[in-house]
């Protein structure tokens, strides 16, 4: 099963998230913090990282540019609740794989995650 | 309106004036019944396009979708409006879905970044900038020894720079959208404006002077030029041979025009049906230019290095076709000239095998038939695979390529269609799903019939209910005697390839346990298996969706809310346009089916109903549900009724031989519990109200100890028909009660109500029907509802029961007096 990371800077998203894939056998660990996500994603390189659009400090996809120079080979799915083609279009040119709009939908997820991961 | 200040509407008038609160929701109702009509059309449409039985410009699938969206939210506002707190979630799926919709629609448009010319030897192999005519030609050039005129590309990202900076892709979709294939007359209207498009639009200044400055270096000498058309996906696996505009000797001054005049060409009605015949898109198939100057040839044609029809004189089975014209070789392409057509060897010493067809001698030296036989070699080898090469050779009888593509095998004739020779049993009915199936045949007359239904059965159905799409695993194909494309049943069944047909006469004309055959794309119906029609074993029941709607279908035409009951329907279940649309609908009537509390809540501005029946109605007219004569009035007369669906019922009620007695009636059980008689009977808390309109019809009415309510709008639009009928309770035992249900299932169902009961509750629905048979039910359920009213007492057994249902269902048909 993956090591998955997710960051949402409200901590009940990334606990539900969390929750969602440990039950499918997943290893997850829930951030708030881009900081703190990102001296994760140096260490231990996981295989998949769920970014909220909209963090603390940074964007998500600014993350998600941090990543892709840290660890190239984790893959992202980005997550949002006020969705727009053009942050959308940003975030899959810059690797992105998958997109999930706000509420999030267990079945949704699930199945994202593993397409994700078996791509 | 904000969804805040929607809420405050709702409560304060649910407080305050309740009359307005009832009108507001019946005509979000009203509204929500016409936005449900235009999904269902529009997901029809889709799912047409997507299954292949009708073919448009991506433009228009684009376009569809949208518009599809566009009505789901308004639908979405419609049930918002009349139950404002119930389905909270719903706007925020509906923009869930909505986004992932427009993710699937969002196409890169085509890169607009420079270099906008190319020389050929650039443009070798590079078919995705340069378009498969040029990136070929550029391959000949530098990979082999054959000589290759000098040339320019104006390449596919100079065509989106050309309709982007003129503007141009909104006008050009706004027409490839109205592009249908099955309405043929309309495309060469719609051609010509396209090519109006372009040819009225400005090329780029900096774009014309890179052309001109192209031109003019190639026309050095005084040569003219020739310009052709090099798009994207012509000469690759489709050829597009003869589809695109080509020009001839143009001077070099007029090489900017020759340039559009070649793009409209795009646009002809032959390559646009071409090309949208083949599924590709107007950006997927961008249309590069190529710039040559004209070699004034001796000879010039087509050489096919492989000729399938081999050299049968010679008895050699593989030869090569040459087809040559002294002079210019278009007039051979276009067929305006008759060539000579030698078939030469392939191997060992090159010689003419046979001299075919055409007058006159040989225009080509021994020399110059041994080079085109030498480059026809070349190029297969260079290529890969058989070639179709244009050549010339000029009067220093040296050779150029012009062209070389693949050589295309003839496409395999599609067989005419017989007509066969089994018996028709129905024709001339309208396809809802297309398809051919065989099996055998059942009538469905109540909706539980289809859990006894074997696998494989033709249903033969009085209506398309939606209910039938969670047994399309089970079902061969449907033949209903009304519905329409535009349902959710027909789009189930396109998506499972289940034929469906509608028309009168299906119960008498196919038998119960008949084998037959249903041919949904000739509208008939064949006795027995038709083996001819039926498709091959391994793609019956399967059909595969045009790979462009992979990710559109699942959210727009895919329905999987199909059971009310089921815990998913709900705002989180839908996953698809087409769940909200059911999701929608259902509620919509179940709001509107609740419109009245038990209490009557809400009825204060209603009038009463003056009759000689002893029974207390109250009506409350919304909108034009009565005469002018009335509406003055504190009373109303049963002739002051203008509500079609009212008018109808009362008929049924006031039927005269029902023999009402004197007994008022009103409900016993209210009665009893809140007064034990002090309250008069005429009062408000325990009469029978009407909701009407003018095709408008809500009703509750009480009787005795039994209730019931009648739902029903009855129009113009069968679309929009429906009643739905619920009968519950009773003074008798429970068993009596129970067979007073038998007895109203029994004739209901014989009128083509589908019926379902739980405990002493029935549920009963009959939609989509035109006007008069809808009227005739109403007045069928008013009548039923005064015969009924006091009848569970007198009930024994079901021996009894049938015996009333004859009776009764014979009265009906006799016609209410």
């Amino acid at each position: 099963m993956a090591d998955i990371i997710v960051v949402d800077d409200i901590s009940d998203a990334g606990v539900l998230v969390k929750r969602i894939l440990e039950r499918g056998g997943h290893k997850v660990t829930a951030f708030t913090e881009e900081e703190d996500a990102l001296t994760f994603v140096r260490k231990n390189k996981p295989d998949l990282a769920i970014l909220d659009m909209k963090l603390k400090k940074m964007t998500g996809v600014e993350v998600l540019e941090e990543i892709r120079k840290l660890s190239p080979d984790t893959k992202a799915i980005m997550l949002t609740g006020y969705p727009t083609l053009e942050t959308a279009r940003e975030a899959l040119r810059l690797g992105a794989s998958e997109y999930c709009v706000k509420p999030i939908d267990k079945g949704e997820l699930e199945a994202k995650v593993a397409e994700v991961l078996a791509g | 309106m904000s969804f805040i200040t929607q809420l405050f509407r709702h409560w304060t008038y649910q407080v305050f004036a309740p009359g307005s609160l009832l009108r507001a929701k019946y005509n979000a109702f009203k509204d929500l019944l016409r936005s449900d009509d235009i999904c269902l059309s529009l997901i029809a449409d889709l799912e047409e396009l997507a299954y292949g039985q009708d073919k448009a410009d991506q433009a228009r699938v684009v376009w569809l979708c949208e518009r599809l969206s566009a009505a789901v939210e308004r639908l979405v506002g419609n049930l918002m409006t009349m139950s404002p707190t119930r389905y909270m979630g719903l706007p925020e799926h509906f923009k869930k879905i909505d986004f992932y919709l427009r993710m699937a629609l969002d196409r890169p448009g085509g890169d607009i970044a420079p270099p906008y010319l190319l020389s050929l030897t650039e443009a070798a192999g590079r078919q995705e900038l340069a378009g498969g005519k040029a990136a070929n030609l550029g391959r000949v050039a530098v990979e082999t020894d054959l000589a290759v005129p000098p040339g320019y590309v104006v390449n596919a990202n100079a065509f989106h720079y050309f309709i982007e900076a003129a503007g141009l892709r909104r006008p050009l979709d706004r027409r490839l959208r109205q592009i249908v294939l099955s309405r043929p007359e309309d495309v060469p209207r719609l051609a010509g404006e396209l090519m109006e498009v372009i040819l009225g639009a400005e090329v780029p200044q900096g774009l014309a002077a890179q052309i001109q400055a192209a031109a003019d270096e190639l026309s050095r000498g005084g040569r003219l030029l020739a310009v052709r058309s090099s798009a994207l996906a012509e000469d690759s696996e489709l050829s597009f041979a003869g589809q695109y505009a080509s020009e001839l000797h143009v001077r070099p001054d007029d090489a900017v025009e020759s340039y559009k005049r070649v793009l409209a060409g795009k646009y002809c009605s032959r390559a646009l049906v071409y090309r949208i015949s083949h599924g590709l898109s107007d950006t997927e198939t961008a249309m590069s230019v190529l710039i040559l100057p004209m070699i004034e040839p001796k000879a010039a044609g087509v050489l096919y290095t492989l000729d399938p029809e081999g050299c049968p004189l010679s008895g050699e089975p593989e030869a090569m076709s040459l087809f040559a014209v002294s002079g210019l070789g278009e007039s051979l392409v276009d067929g305006s000239r008759t060539p000579r057509r030698l078939l030469l060897s392939r191997r060992g010493r090159p010689k003419i095998l046979e001299a075919c067809s055409g007058p006159g001698p040989v225009p080509l030296s021994e020399a110059s038939l041994a080079d085109l036989r030498e480059a026809g070699l070349k190029l297969e080898t260079l290529f890969g695979r058989p070639q179709d090469v244009e050549w010339a050779v000029d009067a220093e009888d040296r050779l150029f390529i012009l062209q070389s593509r693949q050589f295309h095998m003839d496409a395999p004739r599609h067989e005419a269609r017989s007509v066969p020779r089994a018996e028709v049993l129905a024709s001339g009915l309208i396809r809802a799903s297309g398809g051919v199936a065989a099996g055998t045949v059942r009538h469905l007359r109540t909706v539980g019939e289809l859990t006894s239904f074997p696998p494989g059965a033709v249903a033969v159905t009085s209506t398309l209910p939606p209910i039938l799409a969670q047994f399309a695993g089970r079902l061969a194909a449907v033949v209903a005697e009304t519905g329409s494309r535009a349902s959710h049943l027909a789009s189930v069944a396109r998506e499972n390839g289940i034929p469906v047909l509608v028309g009168p006469g299906g119960f008498q004309s196919l038998p119960e346990g008949a084998e037959v055959t249903v041919d949904a794309d000739a509208g008939a119906v064949y006795a027995g298996r038709v083996e001819e029609l039926l498709p091959p074993p391994s793609v019956e029941g399967e059909r595969v969706a045009d790979p462009r709607f992979a990710r559109i279908l699942p959210l727009t035409a895919k329905l999987s809310l199909t059971d009310p009951e089921a815990p998913e329907f709900s705002p989180e279940g839908c996953k698809s346009l087409h769940d909200m649309v059911r999701f929608c609908h259902e509620k919509g009537v179940a709001e509107m089916f609740s419109l009245v509390g038990k209490g009557g809540r809400g009825l204060a501005s209603s009038r009463k109903l003056r009759t000689e029946l002893p029974l207390v109605l109250y009506l409350l007219d919304l909108e034009d549900g009565l005469f002018d004569s009335g509406r003055s009035r504190s009373e109303v007369l049963p002739e002051d009724i203008k509500s079609q669906p009212m008018w109808a019922f009362w008929w049924g009620l006031a039927d005269r031989s029902v023999g009402w007695g004197d007994l008022v009636h009103v409900d016993w059980e209210e009665l009893d519990r809140v007064s034990a008689g002090i309250f008069s009977k005429n009062s408000r808390l325990l009469a029978s109200y009407a909701i009407i309109s003018a095709d408008y019809l809500h009703c509750m009415i009480r009787f005795g100890y039994h209730f019931s309510v009648l739902d029903s709008v009855c129009g113009h639009e069968a679309n929009g028909n429906y009643i739905q009928f619920r009968f519950k309770g009773g003074g008798g035992s429970l068993e009596q009660r129970l067979l007073r249900l038998e007895f109203l299932t029994g004739v209901l169902t014989r009128l083509g109500f589908e019926c379902s009961t739980r405990g002493d509750m029935l549920d009963a629905k009959y939609a989509r029907k035109p006007e008069n048979d809808t009227q005739k039910r109403l007045a069928a359920l008013g009548y039923l509802t005064a015969v009924t009213r006091l009848m569970d007492m007198g009930l024994k057994d079901r021996e009894q029961v049938e015996g009333l249902v004859d009776q009764h269902l014979r009265r009906i048909e006799r016609g209410r007096a």
